[in-house]
C-alpha cells in the first residue's frame, strides 16, 4: 500500500476521522478554496465507509483539530489529503467491523455496512457506527488496517456528486466575509504608500472612530462597516507620509539587468550541436490574484488566547507565522479556516489575518479586516514578471537532440513560513520591522519558476537555468501554476517552430517526440475533438499540451482563434487525463476554470507599473476576460478511473495558454514573444 | 447625520437608519442582515452587490441609501425565497466555483429572464459581472436553458 505524506506523518485513524451519535466526520487540513475539494473527500470516505454523503460532515483547515497537512496547493489535495481520507476511512471502517464482530461473535467476513448500519450476512444487526460510536478506538495506525477498495467497487467516487457547499454559497452566511461575532468591530488597514515610507503627521479623526497604530502600521476600527470605510479613505487621504525614493526600474526591464543568483537546475553533460538551431523566447508582465472577493479575517483574543478565522491556504504555518510577529506563543494561537471568495494561490488573505489579530489586541475586541480592492491590486504577493528563453538543435532528420532553457524570474514562492519567513506584510510596518524573506522556488522535478521548463518530450539532453533579477520592484508569490504559463507557452511555440523547421505536421512531430501513451492520447484526442479546421480570414488553430509539473495530470488544448485589431478565442477543445477523478464534473470545472483564466493571462493581464511604481488600482486599470469574451468550450476526461488521482486544478494553465498563443501564431505567421496579446502587443508583433 | 429611509426590501417593507451617502449595499449587509449581496470592489466595477431597484438591476455599492427612499428593491434573498427557476438550474449545471461572483449574476440575470430578455441581451448585461474562477460557460448554459 502506497502511504501518501499526510498520512505517515498523522498515521493515527483517530487523525482523520471520527464517529459520532450524528455521523461521520473528516478531519482534513486540505481547505475548501472553491475548487470542490470538500464534496471530494466526502466521496472518498463515503466509498470506504458505505455512508451516504449526507452522513458525513468535515473539518477542514482548523489548527487545534485537523491533521497539520501544511499547504492546499499544487493540485496535491486528492492526490495527498484525499488519499490520506480514503486509507483512514478504509480502517475506520475495518475497526467498526472487528469490533462488532467480537460483540456479534461473527467473523468480519460475514459482516457488511449499509448506510452506516453493520448487517450480519445482509441483515440488520442493531450494530451501527452510530451506536459504536464511543466503544472503538480509532487512536491505531490505519496502514494496519486500510484495505481501500478497488476502483470498481467505489459507487460515489468517479460519480458527479453535486457540490454541497454550491447552494449554501448563493446567500449570506456560508463565506468568511459574512461572519459577526458579539461585539465584534469592523477594520480597514491603511497600507503605508512605499515599504520604507514613514507617518510625519496625521489628521483629526472622524468620530466613532479607533485608530490602531504601531509603528508604521494604521488602521481605523469602528462598529459600523461603512464607518471604518469613510474614515479610513478621508484620513488615508490625509495623512503625510514621508516619502522615500521608488525605484526607476520597470519589472520588464529587470528581467533583461542584472541577475543576483544563477543556478543550473537540469544539466545534461553534452548539448549535442544538432545542424538547425531554432530558439524562442516569452515574455510576460506581472499578474494579479483579482479575486472577485477582497481577503478578509476576523480575530478574538480572549486573554491570552488568540482564535483568528482565515481563508488561508495553510492555517498551520499562518499560526506559527503570527506567533513570530506577534510575539505570542503559538500554543495559545488557533487558527480556523473559513471558505472566502475563489484562491488562486498566495493571495492576500494571510496579511488580512495579521490585520485583523493587530486590531483585534489593540482595541480589545473582536475585530473583522477587510481589505480594500486598491490594496489587492496594490499591495498583494503577484504573480512575477518572467521570461523564457529556449533553444533546441535539430539534426538532420529534424529529431531535437538537445535544448536548454534559460528562465529569468524571481522565486514563485514567498508563502508565510513560519518563524525564518513569516512574510505576513504588516510585519515590515511595525515597531519590531521585520523584513519580508526571500522566498523560494520547490526543486526540480516540481519546480517553481522552472516549472515545465525541463521538456515532457524525448529529448536526449536538457539543460535549464534559472536566473533571477537583481531588482523586483513588488511583491512576488504563488499563483495556480507557478512559471508552468510561461514555460508551456514557450516550450509549445518551439516545438511548433521546430516542426516547421524539420518540415512536419506539428502534431505528428510532437507525437514523435513523445512515448509515454497517456502524453500521446491526449493530444490525440483533442486534435479529433477539434475536427477539421476551417480557414477563414483571421482565423488560426493552436496545440498546447503538457503533463504538469512533468508528473501530474495530462492535459491537451486546441483553441482556435479569430484576430482582428483583438484577438477572439472561439473555441478551445480539450483532452485531460488526471487518472482518477473522484467527481468528474468537479474535474471538468476545474479544469475549464482554469482554461478561461489561462486566457485571461494570455490575452488580457499585466499590472502596470510606471518604473517600479505600481498603477493599478481598479478593475479598470485591470481588465479580465468578461463573460461575451468566453469562448465555447469542449472538454474531456480520458483517463483511466482506477490509476491513482494525478491532481487536476492547475493542469490546464499552460496548455490552454500555449494553444491560445499558438492559434495567434498560427493566424498571424509571427511568434508572439511578450504576452499579453492586447491590441497593442499584436501592433507590437505585426510591425 | 442620519436619515431614516423605509423601502420595500423583496416585497416587505423595512425601515433603516444610516448616513445618506452610506451605500445600499452596507444597510443590506448590515442592519438588514441580508448578506447575500457581496461587496467585491466598492467601486461599480464588479458586479458582486448587483441587487435590483424597481426592478432594473443596479450595482448596490454605489447606489446611495437615500436614494432608495419609497422604492422597491430585491436581493438575492428574494429570487432564493421566490424559488426562481434559475437558482435550480445553477445548481444542476453546477454553475459556479467559490460562488463569490454568483449572487450578482443570479440577481440580474433572473430579472432579465422574467423580463423576457433573451440569452444574448442577458449575456451581454452580464459583461458588467466579473467571474474570476472562470465559470462563465455553466452559467450562460443555465441561463440559456431558462431563457429559452
Ligand atoms: S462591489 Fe459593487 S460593483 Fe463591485
Ligand atoms: S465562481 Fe468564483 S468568482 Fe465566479
Amino acid at each position: 500500500m502506497n502511504i501518501p505524506p499526510p498520512l505517515a506523518a498523522f498515521p493515527l485513524v483517530s487523525q482523520w476521522i471520527t464517529f459520532s451519535a450524528d455521523g461521520v466526520g473528516i478531519l482534513s487540513g486540505r481547505v475548501e478554496l472553491g475548487q470542490g475539494i470538500t464534496t471530494a473527500l466526502i466521496q472518498m470516505a463515503a466509498d470506504e465507509l458505505d455512508v451516504p454523503v449526507e452522513a458525513i460532515t468535515t473539518i477542514q483547515g482548523h489548527t487545534g483539530l485537523s491533521p497539520a497537512e501544511g499547504p492546499t496547493v499544487g493540485s496535491l489535495s486528492i492526490t495527498f489529503g484525499g488519499q490520506s481520507v480514503r486509507l483512514a476511512a478504509s480502517a475506520a471502517r475495518m475497526l467498526m467491523l472487528q469490533h462488532a464482530a467480537g460483540l456479534l461473535q461473527a467473523q468480519v467476513g460475514d459482516l457488511s455496512v449499509r448506510e452506516g448500519l453493520i448487517l450480519k450476512d445482509g441483515v440488520e444487526t442493531g450494530l451501527s457506527y452510530a451506536r459504536l460510536c464511543s466503544d472503538v478506538d480509532l487512536a491505531v495506525p490505519a496502514k494496519d488496517y486500510a484495505a481501500p477498495k478497488p476502483a470498481d467497487q467505489r459507487r460515489v467516487s468517479g460519480t458527479s456528486v453535486p457540490r454541497v457547499d454550491l447552494e449554501a454559497r448563493l446567500l449570506g452566511g456560508y463565506l468568511l466575509h459574512d461572519m459577526d461575532l458579539p461585539g465584534m468591530w469592523h477594520g480597514r488597514v491603511i497600507q503605508p504608500p512605499s515599504l520604507s515610507a514613514t507617518v510625519l503627521s496625521l489628521p483629526s479623526l472622524p468620530p466613532d472612530v479607533q485608530l490602531v497604530q504601531e509603528g508604521q502600521f494604521l488602521a481605523i476600527v469602528a462598529r459600523e462597516e461603512y464607518t471604518a470605510l469613510s474614515a479610513v479613505k478621508k484620513v488615508a487621504a490625509q495623512i503625510e507620509w514621508t516619502i522615500p525614493p521608488i525605484g526607476s526600474v520597470h519589472p520588464i526591464d529587470a528581467l533583461e539587468g542584472e541577475i543576483a543568483e544563477s543556478e543550473t537546475l537540469y544539466d545534461s553533460p553534452d548539448l549535442a550541436a544538432g545542424v538547425t538551431e531554432i530558439s524562442v523566447s516569452v515574455t510576460k508582465g506581472v499578474i494579479a490574484h483579482a479575486s472577485i472577493g477582497p481577503s478578509v479575517a476576523v480575530a478574538r483574543w480572549e486573554g491570552e488566547a488568540l482564535t483568528v478565522w482565515a481563508h488561508s491556504q495553510n492555517v498551520f504555518a499562518l499560526r506559527t507565522s503570527l506567533a513570530e510577529v506577534l510575539g505570542h506563543p503559538a500554543a495559545k494561537i488557533t487558527v480556523i479556516f473559513v471558505p472566502g471568495a475563489g484562491c488562486y494561490g498566495h493571495n492576500s488573505s494571510d496579511d488580512v489575518a495579521l490585520d485583523a489579530a493587530l486590531m483585534a489586541r489593540a482595541t480589545g475586541r473582536p475585530v473583522r479586516a477587510l481589505w480594500q480592492r486598491e490594496d489587492e491590486f496594490l499591495h498583494a504577493p503577484f504573480n512575477p514578471a518572467m521570461c523564457t528563453r529556449m533553444t533546441a538543435r535539430l539534426n538532420a532528420q529534424g529529431r531535437i537532440v538537445s535544448y536548454d532553457a534559460r528562465v529569468v524570474s524571481p522565486p514563485h514562492s514567498t508563502r508565510p513560513a513560519g518563524a525564518e519567513e513569516p512574510n505576513l506584510r504588516a510585519q515590515q510596518f511595525l515597531p519590531n520591522a521585520m523584513p519580508m524573506g526571500p522566498g523560494n522556488d520547490a526543486p526540480q522535478p516540481q519546480g517553481g519558476a522552472d516549472r515545465n521548463a525541463v521538456p515532457g518530450y524525448i529529448i536526449p539532453a536538457v539543460r535549464v537555468v534559472r536566473d533571477r533579477p537583481a531588482i523586483v520592484p513588488y511583491r512576488h508569490s504563488a499563483m495556480r501554476g507557478l512559471g508552468a504559463l510561461a514555460n508551456v507557452v514557450a516550450l509549445e511555440q518551439l516545438m511548433e517552430c521546430c516542426a516547421e523547421a524539420a518540415g512536419q505536421d506539428s502534431v505528428a512531430y510532437r507525437l514523435w517526440h513523445l512515448e509515454d501513451p497517456r502524453a500521446r492520447a491526449v493530444i490525440e484526442a483533442a486534435v479529433a475533438m477539434a475536427g477539421e479546421k476551417d480557414r477563414a480570414e483571421g482565423v488560426g488553430y493552436g496545440l498546447g499540451y503538457a503533463r504538469y509539473k512533468n508528473m501530474a495530470g495530462y492535459m491537451a488544448c486546441v483553441a482556435r482563434v479569430l484576430v482582428g485589431d483583438e484577438v477572439r478565442v472561439t473555441d478551445v477543445w480539450s483532452a485531460a487525463d488526471v487518472g482518477e477523478a473522484v467527481s468528474p464534473d468537479g474535474t471538468i470545472n476545474q479544469l475549464e476554470g482554469g482554461i478561461v483564466q489561462a486566457i485571461s493571462w494570455a490575452l488580457k493581464e499585466e499590472v502596470s507599473f510606471a518604473g517600479g511604481q505600481n498603477l493599478t488600482k481598479s478593475w479598470e486599470d485591470y481588465p479580465i476576460l468578461r463573460f461575451s469574451e468566453v469562448p465555447r468550450l469542449h472538454t474531456r476526461l480520458i483517463g483511466p478511473q482506477d490509476a491513482a488521482p494525478l491532481g487536476a486544478g492547475e493542469v490546464s494553465s499552460g496548455p490552454a495558454g500555449a494553444a491560445v498563443v499558438n492559434a495567434v501564431r498560427n493566424a498571424l505567421g509571427a511568434n508572439p514573444d511578450r504576452l499579453p496579446l492586447t491590441r497593442q502587443a499584436l501592433v507590437t508583433l505585426l510591425s | 447625520m442620519m436619515q431614516t429611509v423605509e423601502f420595500s426590501l423583496n416585497g416587505k417593507a423595512v425601515t433603516v437608519q444610516g448616513p445618506p451617502a452610506m451605500p445600499l449595499l452596507f444597510a443590506l449587509r448590515g442592519a438588514l442582515a441580508h448578506k447575500g449581496t457581496r461587496l467585491g470592489c466598492g467601486e461599480g466595477h464588479c458586479g458582486a452587490c448587483t441587487v435590483t431597484l424597481d426592478g432594473v438591476p443596479v450595482t448596490s455599492c454605489n447606489t446611495p441609501l437615500s436614494a432608495v427612499e419609497g422604492r422597491a428593491v430585491g436581493t438575492v434573498e428574494g429570487i432564493v425565497a421566490a424559488d426562481h427557476p434559475l437558482v435550480a438550474v445553477l445548481i444542476r449545471h453546477q454553475a459556479g466555483q467559490c460562488g463569490y461572483c454568483l449572487p450578482g449574476i443570479l440577481t440580474k440575470a433572473a430579472t432579465l429572464i422574467d423580463q423576457g430578455r433573451g440569452v444574448d441581451e442577458i449575456c451581454a448585461a452580464l459583461d458588467e459581472n466579473l467571474c474570476r474562477c472562470g465559470a462563465h460557460a455553466r452559467i450562460l448554459a443555465a441561463i440559456a436553458e431558462v431563457a429559452s
